[in-house]
Order: structure tokens, then C-alpha cells, then sequence
């Protein structure tokens, strides 16, 4: 018993002093094809990438070329830094920052652990545009919309008016769920919405009808850029994840998707557990990141991938090299025509 | 004193019971505190004349009770490791992403009563094979230690008796979109002793490693993750009833049965501490020597507690049960159950240290 008592000891001790946080991890080496690789996306588009890293620390914003050149810290800090997003002329950064030090995403939708901030792309400028709030996004030049756990709210960040515009407690179909990663649909009338909390699914808010759709049973639903279509991550496939896209009209799937309809990116390679997707305004472009092992979102080793749709997804490029924690990617392609 | 550890199984089943359905209830109650609240919410907005949106940010304010850990999480699907071997079920994790998973638990096992030993190092190795399906095989390495009598029932002495046990198969297809249904096939094969002689005496059947017949085994599995943490609720029946062959006495005969369980783990940090019970019925009693063993478990029962601590590519497991023999069966010869008596017995205890890891 003395035995069992003292490897208890040094297993919880030992496991104690190793923690949670994500490690900073280190730079790994770029083999000839995958620099070819980067080599031709970079021929192909010019623009910049935003994400989030632990490669320094707790996490912190990093911008690099679309492929995968000149990465650069834009935060540092002991706060945990993720979720940029570039504003829609691309002079802006978004983030989500925490209060105090370390804290893991599972965390995101308690509202009070976060902040949402801006920044230029130099890092500069940094300012608290919402309190006690995560998920932010940018629904106009001027106008960003952001989740306090059962509530999604605009902000006028000139006026600094905010709008309550969806409440989970008081329409019935969310059952007071928390309201992770809201995205508006380009025309403003729903929201595609991840419900977590007391209810486990993807789907469509619809804001004049305040109706719920379910679209599915993963996480972090998004837009096409011109509409019509959402695209989400789903916990099957190669790896344990995919991304499916299904076309949708009044807020709702056209019909009955099969399983292989709904597919849009499943990299058949060994890094596929692919989260974070995010197209580019122009629909040319997508980037997420991928881990082989584990899953933890801001603990795995996931890598930055862009890949040009359309195009054999099996010939995505990976863009980060670096056993750090990289997550929550964007793209802006300044002079892309926003997709129709 | 005495009366009250006579009861502690049964508070301790009532407790684990409780602990596994809590999740339930704490949605529940959470509901009903949020539909509390909007009303004290809606009585101070009619009071005080402020708008709906302050009534909001007060009900924000003061809203304090937390959704479970894993409810709050920003993914992602299930995700929670789940497999048994050497007698210890894998909660937490796990770990994913090479070709070949491989899960190594080193267990020891007591026996109430006569200080009988088993202790098993079980290496399982599996993959998947494409989306849906995932094949494994666990080879157990057993060390058995037992004070045995002869046939005349004289001591002879305490008997060691290493090797390896009966190999497990198994096929599992993942079900549903989200992969939470998992049906299991588990085939055994018999290759360890189950005839093994020591000091002239053929060893009983639990001294023996594997049993001399095949068995199989269905499972059956769900796995939640957004009330609590992860949390498996399943059942198996297995049927062992095939009479293997011993030459120097009688042969040896295992029942068949079934059991239910259900595991719940939390999510602290890199740790998955969980907690878990399991009820087995046998519908056949076991005999040895072609005679029903006298008082043996017929229905059983197991709480268990564990620890996963997991990085990326490791994965450390710590577990303890016991098992409590809640009714026994008597004078069942040939077949049958027998008369089953209601009983509550401390069976077995075993202790467990897991490592896994997904390798290429």
C-alpha cells in the first residue's frame, strides 16, 4: 500500500508540475517540397495571414505572408492572445485576449475570462473595444458583433453603442445555450451559430423569425462569403475532423445532405484533424490548421494549411513548421473581390 | 462500526449511481435557476422601469453557476478514449493520430479471503481502417500466485505460474455522424495454459492463464461529452460456453452473461479524473471439474475511480476497483444458476497503471 501511495504521489505531482499550458515548443525544419510548395501559393496570392500561437508563451497574434514567409509577433504578454480577425479593408486585427495569464479555449464562452481587442497590423494601437466578451467579429467597417455567453451583441465602435441581438434564454429553440463563434450571413439576416453549453449543435439563427435550424453536430460554422452556403467542422473523417459545406436558402439546407455531399476538405495526408476554417473574401482561398495528435484546441500541435479550393485538396500547403500550439487562422488578400 | 462497513457497498453503489447521474439533474437544476433568474430579472424591470437590455446585463452579472466543463469546450466531437484491458477501462483522451495505438496496462489483482494474486501486463494494439472501423489486438502476459490443495484438499503450497493468457480480437464500427455509437466483436483465443500441473496438483481455473475455449463478446458503447465530461454508457454480453478439455481431472466450464456500465470523467486541465461502475450477471454458473462452484458471484458488482493525465502523444492512466459479489449462486450442478442468496461480498481488488501512446 505504501508502494501504491508513494507512485500516486509522484504520478499526480509529477503530472502537477508538467501543467496544462500548451508548450512553446520549437521551429521545425522546412523539407525542399514543402518550401516548392509555399514557393508557388506565393506566386499565386499576395496576402496575409493572421493566427494565433504558442510559440513564445501564452499565446500571442502572428502575421505572416500567405505563404508562410516573414511571421512576425504582432502581441506578446503573458494574456492568452487568439482569434484574429482582419477587419474587412484588412488594416485591422481583432482578437480575443484574457484577463489573467493562462486559460484553455474549453473556457471561451465564460464571457467574463475575456476581452475583445483591436490592433493594426503592426501591432500598434492596441484597444479594448469590448469587455467582459469573446468571439468578435467584424460585420462592417465600423461595426463588429461579439458573444457573452447566452448573448450575441453589436457594437458601433464609433458611437460605442451596443445591441443585444440574440438571446438563447429567450427563444425557446436555444434552450438558453451558450452562443459560441456567432457569424453573420453576408446579408445580415442570420446567424450561423456554434450552441454549446446546454445544447450541442451547429445551425442557423434566423434574426426576424428569431427560428433555429439545426445544420449539424460539430462546431465552428461559417459563411461563404457570398452566401449560400455555410461551411462547419465535423468531428468524423480522416483524422477525427472534416469540413463540410452544404448550400443553403432562407437559412435553411437546400435539402437532405448525404454523408459525401457535405464533404469539402478531408486531407487524406497524416495532419488531418483539421479545425479553424476560414475563406478568404474572394472564396479562393481557405486556411485552417490541422494536428496529427491530440485535439485540444490550444494545446495540440495544429499547423496553418491554406489551400486553393478547387483546386485537389491533397495539395494543400502547410504553412507552419513548429511544434508550438497554432491556431484560429484569416486571410486577407487585399484587392480580392468579395465573392458573389 | 461493523454494521456500518457491512453497508458500505450498497452506500457505495447508491453514491456512484448518484455521482452518474448527476449530470441530469445539474442540467436540469441549471434550467430552472436560469428561468429563476429571468424572472427575479423581469419583477426588477418592472420595479425599476429599466430596459430589457439592463435587465440583461444584470442576469449576466449574476448568472454564476457554471455549465459543465466539457460543455464549454470549443470543439469538437467525442473524443473520449474508451477501452478495457487487463480489467481496467480507459477513461479520458487518449491518445490519437499514429497508425498503430498502443495501450500497455500493468494491473494486479487481489483476492478477498485467501491472498490470492494475479498480476497482467496487457499490451493492446489497434488501428483504424478507414473512418468507421478500428481493429485491435491485446495480448496479456499473466503472473498468478496461489496457495493450492490437492485433490485430498492438503496444502501444497504456494504456486507460481507465469506466461501468457488468452488473446483478445476485436472489430469495432464507429456509428452516427459524430462517431458516439461504437459496436464492438471481441473474439478470445485460447492460448494460454488452462491445464498447467504444479506440484503434481492441476491448477484451479482462476490460477490458470486462458481458459482452453474460444469465447466472444459484443459491446455495445455511447459516449457523451457535453453534460460533464466524457461519459461512456455501455453494456457486453459474452458467452463462454464451451467446456474445455482436461485430461488429469474433470474439465472446467465458464458462464456466460452480460453486464452494463457507465464511466464519467471531468475535464481538469491535462487531468481526466473519473469515476465508474459496473454491474455483471452471469446466467450460468462457472464449474471446475465438472462441478458448479459453491457460492460463486452471479451477479457482481464494480465501482472504480481512475486518473488520465495526456499530452499530445502520451497518455498515463491510474485506476483502482473493486468488485463486490452482490448475489451468489449454490448447489448448481451441470448448468443453471442454481439458487441465487443475496450477498454482499468483497470479491476482488485491482490496481492499474496504463501508458498509451499512438506510434508512427
Amino acid at each position: 500500500m505504501k508502494v501504491l501511495c508513494c507512485v500516486l504521489a509522484l504520478f499526480v505531482g509529477g503530472c502537477a508540475a508538467l501543467g496544462g499550458k500548451p508548450s512553446s515548443g520549437s521551429g521545425q525544419e522546412v523539407c525542399k517540397e514543402d518550401q516548392e510548395k509555399m514557393a508557388r501559393v506565393g506566386e499565386k496570392v499576395k496576402g496575409k495571414i493572421v493566427w494565433s500561437s504558442s510559440r513564445v508563451g501564452n499565446h500571442d497574434i502572428f502575421i505572416m505572408n500567405a505563404d508562410g514567409s516573414e511571421k512576425t509577433a504582432l502581441t506578446k504578454g503573458e494574456h492568452v492572445d487568439w482569434f484574429p480577425r482582419f477587419s474587412p479593408d484588412g488594416s485591422t486585427v481583432m482578437f480575443c485576449r484574457s484577463k489573467k495569464g493562462w486559460v484553455y479555449e474549453r473556457d471561451a464562452n465564460m464571457n467574463f475570462k475575456w476581452d475583445v481587442f483591436t490592433m493594426d497590423t503592426a501591432g500598434g494601437n492596441q484597444k479594448k473595444v469590448a469587455e467582459n466578451a469573446c468571439w468578435g467579429t467584424w460585420i462592417g467597417e465600423k461595426k463588429i458583433m461579439f458573444s457573452r455567453k447566452t448573448q450575441v451583441f453589436t457594437k458601433d465602435l464609433e458611437s460605442g453603442e451596443e445591441t443585444l441581438l440574440a438571446d438563447s434564454q429567450k427563444v425557446e429553440p436555444l434552450g438558453g445555450a451558450d452562443l459560441q463563434q456567432p457569424q453573420m450571413s453576408p446579408d445580415g439576416k442570420f446567424l450561423g451559430i456554434t450552441l454549446r453549453g446546454s445544447m450541442r449543435e451547429t445551425g442557423i439563427f434566423d434574426l426576424e423569425k428569431k427560428s433555429w435550424v439545426q445544420t449539424g453536430e460539430g462546431c465552428q460554422i461559417n459563411w461563404h462569403p457570398a452566401g449560400g452556403r455555410i461551411y462547419w467542422v465535423n468531428p468524423s473523417g480522416n483524422g477525427g475532423s472534416e469540413v463540410f459545406s452544404v448550400e443553403v436558402k432562407d437559412g435553411k439546407p437546400v435539402k437532405d445532405y448525404d454523408y459525401e455531399e457535405m464533404r469539402f476538405v478531408d486531407i487524406p495526408s497524416r495532419i488531418s484533424h483539421e479545425y479553424f476554417p476560414q475563406m478568404s473574401v474572394d472564396a479562393k482561398w481557405l486556411v485552417w490548421a490541422a494536428t496529427q495528435r491530440g485535439h485540444d484546441h490550444d494545446i495540440a500541435d495544429y499547423e496553418i494549411h491554406i489551400w486553393e479550393i478547387g483546386t485537389d485538396p491533397e495539395n494543400c500547403t502547410r504553412l507552419t513548421f513548429h511544434s508550438g500550439n497554432d491556431r484560429w487562422p484569416d486571410i486577407f488578400i487585399p484587392g480580392a473581390v468579395k465573392a458573389q | 462500526m461493523v454494521r456500518f462497513l457491512k453497508k458500505l457497498p450498497a452506500v457505495l453503489v447508491i453514491g456512484l449511481m448518484g455521482v452518474a447521474l448527476y449530470p441530469l439533474l445539474d442540467r436540469h437544476l441549471a434550467a430552472e435557476d436560469a428561468q429563476e433568474q429571468i424572472g427575479r430579472a423581469r419583477e426588477r424591470t418592472a420595479v425599476f422601469g429599466d430596459s430589457w437590455v439592463v435587465a440583461d446585463e444584470w442576469l449576466l452579472a449574476t448568472r454564476d453557476r457554471g455549465l459543465a466543463a466539457w460543455g464549454n469546450i470549443g470543439g469538437c466531437g467525442v473524443s473520449g478514449a474508451a477501452t478495457s484491458s487487463g480489467g481496467v477501462k480507459w477513461v479520458g483522451r487518449g491518445v490519437t493520430g499514429g497508425l498503430v495505438d498502443v495501450q500497455c496496462i500493468l494491473s494486479q489483482t487481489g483476492f478477498a479471503g485467501d491472498g490470492a494474486m494475479q498480476s497482467t501486463f496487457s499490451t493492446r494494439l489497434g488501428t483504424s481502417i478507414g473512418y468507421k472501423w478500428m481493429v485491435a489486438a491485446t495480448v496479456p502476459f499473466r503472473y498468478n500466485v496461489e496457495d493450492v490443495q490437492n485433490q485430498f484438499g492438503i496444502d501444497v503450497g504456494e504456486v507460481h505460474l507465469p506466461g501468457f493468457g488468452d488473446i483478445s480480437l476485436e472489430g469495432t464500427r464507429k456509428l452516427g455522424i459524430t462517431n458516439a455509437h461504437t459496436v464492438t466483436l471481441s473474439l478470445t483465443v485460447p492460448v494460454g495454459s488452462h491445464d498447467a500441473v504444479r506440484r503434481g496438483v492441476v491448477l484451479p481455473q482462476r490460477m490458470q492463464l486462458g481458459t482452453g475455449v474460444m469465447s466472444v463478446a459484443g459491446v455495445y458503447e455511447y459516449t457523451r461529452d457535453f453534460d460533464w465530461g466524457p461519459m461512456i454508457i455501455g453494456g457486453n454480453v459474452f458467452y463462454s460456453g464451451w467446456e474445455n478439455s482436461i485430461k488429469e481431472r474433470g474439465n472446467d466450464f465458464r458462464g456466460s452473461g452480460a453486464s452494463g456500465y457507465v464511466y464519467a470523467g471531468y475535464m481538469i486541465g491535462p487531468f481526466v479524473p473519473s469515476i465508474g461502475l459496473n454491474l455483471t450477471a452471469k446466467v450460468t454458473s462457472d464449474r471446475e471439474d465438472n462441478f458448479a462452484l459453491a457460492g460463486q458471484p452471479m451477479v457482481m458488482v464494480s465501482p472504480t475511480v481512475a486518473v488520465e493525465w495526456s499530452i499530445d502523444w502520451l497518455a498515463i492512466l491510474l485506476s483502482a476497483s473493486t468488485q463486490f459479489s452482490i448475489f451468489e449462486g449454490s448447489d448448481a450442478l451441470f448448468g443453471g444458476a442454481g439458487d441465487w442468496k443475496a450477498v454482499f461480498e468483497l470479491e476482488t481488488w485491482t490496481v492499474g497503471l496504463g501508458v498509451q501512446t499512438s506510434i508512427f
